[in-house]
């Protein structure tokens, strides 16, 4: 061929080479975090997923923010009172906080935010959580109110769990917030400990410190979040130093990591619990006696050293001990026992045929286990086909890609038993995950429906009284152990891998740690 | 000739039409939705208000139309899932994507072609057998497997190569830079495509080699370089053409897995996640660029063959 053609195509692909990305050289003191893809920075926007609650609890503050013993503490909000009647909050805003873009913040940017928020055709993020806010009214310039239409002892802690306050003069006159792109996907303005300074779609956001944060300026210079989806790129980048910290979601690869002197790996536990939900509408799972024994035929600490390399605790119940003013460990338990499971369903008159299978009234009983595939959830129910076989209930596998599990199964209950998870916010309140009202318009999953269980929850979330709510919370948690609506499993830790460089990351969930991103120090 | 390129155009038309319908009926028939609505913690009044903000409450016949119909005017709608508009996303990944597939590319065209030559004029030597061989275990090698050992060696254990992104976060833009971050990545695509190539060529060129007028050459006394560059060679670019035509669709739809690894943000990945994630408006203008390019590359290769091949002409 000739020269000419050689050469046109190496012009070319020099040519291609010339696609610019970086601007300013890094110096030290810079954090690298891995995300999985390109984040949303609007914590309230629809889209905003997983991979956008690590920048947003950086660049944003909430009204409150988790404290590091989980308790609500102040974040915007200096304090905040709650009226006799339990429906109007005051918050008493911070003076002198200035947003990124050197405007002032104030407590019209909070009513910005919320209305947002609890109006219905906006469909942000985690609105069911602010269902029982009516209205927010300016007050005076630091000063604003929420009414509610009924008590809701927990707005504290969801006011401070990826609930970022937006700037309103940002998106004044804008008909449609969602959007505006140039605030949402490349620019936001915060209030926070660091601020956007570039993002490189598909490749990293970086994020400078902010040098008029109201806590004090960070001693940390910058903090990248890179844009990693494979989970062996990240462990590989932790390997060679390129990672500050990351948390190891598969507990099969702490070994390697283990191995190197200058990473820290620790564990913390976490507000989610992994559970079968058994649908409260099929007759096979009414009597309490059935759910009872299917929770004592797993062999939960065999699963855990299996599926978790130990990184687990049983669970006992669905508030996690982490939140350790309201857990309370004297439940009733279930350790691993078969002939206890054996003896339960015979009392609710489930008898071995000449098969083994158990069956009552000519009906065997048999049921399908529904389970998205992702995580170990196919080791997960095929193991618990094989426990609960051994006691006689035969069991099918209905496993299904996620997105579809979610649309067809999960959000439609149609199923008969479901495995799943629930992350929370650090607040006992699961109103939305079991009460009877819950059943098709909230997240209660397995549909149960109980006026004692009610009636814990609906004086769990009014109370203000932290000794109160401690108090209902506590009746909640034993009749959650006797009457096992979510058939629990056990409560995750969260394992991460810090490199020993960096210090002050308090020892909370690490998308709680964001949160104080001002104290963390680099050597 | 311009009347076959007008020609040509037609059919493009007609084929691009005939995708985007194929795939707007089997993406709307895969069970599911969009991704923003269908997480866990998400309430009926929430997902309706999703439905009506999306325009996904109106039936398929009406969506597919108003498709169409934007398409027309240069409006590829805007992404469920991200929110922008379809084209800037695509417009965003689609460099990257052609910078690695133009890398891969080359690397298996500079290597691969002579590679091929030398043993087809050397057959059945040692040197053949080990080109044989490489390319072998070049097709058998899974690609997922040998980008994270390549990262394994020369990343972690050796910190000669980076082991991901296209360029050092926050350094200044340096093509150097730009070409080390792609080298580990080439590598592996280029594994994928360089065997093909080489086999390809190396049986083009024996074919050739064994035709009469070759035999006529060397008849007449040339010596056996100006045989195979003036006479042979020539007459062997077709197959080779040919093949390449078909590697460049392949490599600009983007390698998921290598893209995914190495954390090159490509066409590939936004291809699956928009499938995975139902984002209806990302799919069909993602098929309607991919195909754009298959038909181009076409197109462009039968133009070639007329260039390469004076007996063939096209009116």
């Amino acid at each position: 061929m000739k020269w000419s053609v050689w050469a046109m195509i190496l012009a070319l692909g020099i040519s291609a080479l010339a696609i610019p990305v970086g601007a300013a050289p890094a110096t030290g003191g810079a954090v690298v975090y891995p995300i999985v893809a390109d984040p949303t920075f609007n914590p309230w926007h629809p889209r905003a997923f997983v991979e956008s609650v690590f920048p947003n609890r950086v660049i944003f503050n909430g009204l409150t923010k988790p404290g590091k013993d989980l308790e609500p503490s102040p974040d915007l909000a200096e304090r905040w009172e709650v009226s006799k009647d339990g429906l109007g909050w005051t918050f008493f805003l911070r003076k002198n906080v200035k947003w990124h873009d050197g405007f002032d913040f104030t407590a019209d940017d909070v009513k910005f935010t919320y209305d947002l928020v609890i109006d219905p055709k906006m469909a942000a993020n985690a609105a069911a959580n602010f269902r029982q806010v009516k209205a927010i009214t300016v007050i005076d310039k630091f000063t604003v109110r929420f009414t509610l239409n009924t008590p809701t002892a927990s707005l504290a802690a969801f006011a401070g769990t990826n609930a970022g306050i937006l700037p309103k003069h940002a998106f004044e006159g804008q008909a449609d917030p969602w959007a505006n792109d140039a605030f949402n996907k490349r620019a936001p303005i915060g209030t926070g400990a660091f601020r956007v300074e570039e993002y490189v779609p598909g490749s990293h956001v970086r994020l400078v410190r902010n040098d008029n944060y109201f806590l004090g300026r960070p001693t940390i210079e910058s903090i990248t979040f890179k844009v990693l989806p494979d989970p062996n790129t990240q462990i590989a980048q932790l390997l060679t130093g390129e990672l500050t910290l990351s948390i190891v979601e598969n507990p099969a690869s702490v070994k390697p990591l283990q191995a190197r002197p200058e990473l820290e790996i620790s564990t913390v536990p976490q507000v989610n619990f992994y559970y079968l939900a058994p649908n409260y509408t099929n007759p096979l799972f009414k009597d309490k006696r059935v759910r009872q024994a299917m929770l004592y035929a797993l062999d939960r600490r065999a699963m855990i050293k299996g599926f978790l390399q130990g990184y687990a605790r049983e669970a006992t119940g669905m508030i996690s001990p982490a939140l350790a003013y309201y857990y309370r460990s004297e439940v009733k338990t279930y350790e691993y026992d078969r002939a206890k499971a054996r003896a339960l369903l015979a009392e609710a008159g489930w008898k071995p045929g000449p098969d083994g299978m158990l069956a009552k009234d000519g009906q065997r009983f048999k049921f399908a286990l529904t389970f998205p595939r992702v995580q170990y959830f196919e080791q997960l129910s095929a193991l618990v086909q094989q426990y609960y076989r051994a006691v006689g209930i035969e069991v099918t596998l209905d496993g299904l890609e996620f997105n579809q599990f979610i649309s067809q199964r999960f959000l439609t209950r149609k199923f008969d038993v479901v495995a799943g998870w629930w992350v929370t916010p650090a607040d006992p309140d699961f109103f939305n995950y079991l009460h009877s009202s819950a059943g098709t318009s909230g997240f209660n999953v397995p549909v149960y429906a109980n006026a004692q269980m009610d009636g814990f929850l609906e004086s769990g979330r009014a109370a203000s009284d932290p000794a109160v709510r401690a108090a209902a919370y506590q009746k909640f948690q034993e009749l959650v152990a006797e009457e096992l609506p979510y058939v629990y499993l056990w409560w995750p830790f969260e394992i991460r891998a810090i490199n020993k460089r960096l210090s002050g990351v308090p020892d909370i969930g690490l998308r709680d740690a964001f949160q104080y991103t001002h104290e963390w120090r680099l050597k | 000739m311009s009347g076959y390129i007008a020609r040509r155009v037609g059919h493009a038309g007609v084929v691009l039409f005939v995708v985007s319908v194929l795939t707007f009926v089997i993406v709307n028939l895969a069970p599911g939705g969009p991704a923003i609505m269908t997480t866990m913690q998400t309430t009926p009044e929430q997902r309706e208000a999703l439905r009506v903000r999306l325009g996904l409450d109106q039936p398929l016949t009406v969506q597919f139309v108003k498709w169409v119909w934007a398409v027309m005017r240069g409006d590829f709608g805007r992404s469920f899932n991200d929110g922008r508009p379809v084209m800037v996303i695509i417009g965003e990944r689609l460099p990257p994507t052609m910078l690695l597939a133009g890398a891969a590319l080359l690397c298996s065209i500079l290597i691969g072609i002579p590679a091929g030559v030398f043993s087809a004029t050397h057959r059945y030597t040692g040197y053949d057998h080990v080109v044989t061989f490489v390319s072998f275990l070049g097709v058998s090698i899974p690609a997922f497997w040998f980008a994270i050992m390549l990262i394994l060696f020369f990343s972690v254990r050796l910190h000669w190569l980076p082991s991901s992104g296209m360029a050092t976060i926050g350094a200044p833009y340096s093509p150097l830079d730009r070409a080390i971050h792609l080298l580990l990545p080439t590598m592996v695509l280029a594994t994928v495509s360089l065997p093909q190539l080489v086999r390809f060529t190396r049986s083009s060129v024996l074919d050739v080699l064994a035709k009469d007028f070759v035999r006529t050459a060397r008849a007449k006394g040339l010596r056996e370089p100006r045989v195979l560059y003036r006479h042979a060679l020539r007459n062997a670019w077709i197959p080779v053409v040919t093949i390449v035509g078909i590697l460049v669709p392949r490599l600009v739809g983007g390698s998921v897995i290598t893209e995914t690894i190495f954390g090159w943000p490509g066409m590939g990945q936004l291809a699956v996640a928009s499938a995975v994630g139902r984002d209806y408006p990302l799919v069909m203008g993602i098929t309607v660029v991919v195909a754009a390019v298959v038909i181009g590359a076409n197109l462009a290769v039968d133009l070639a063959y007329g260039w390469l091949d004076p007996r063939i002409h096209y009116e």
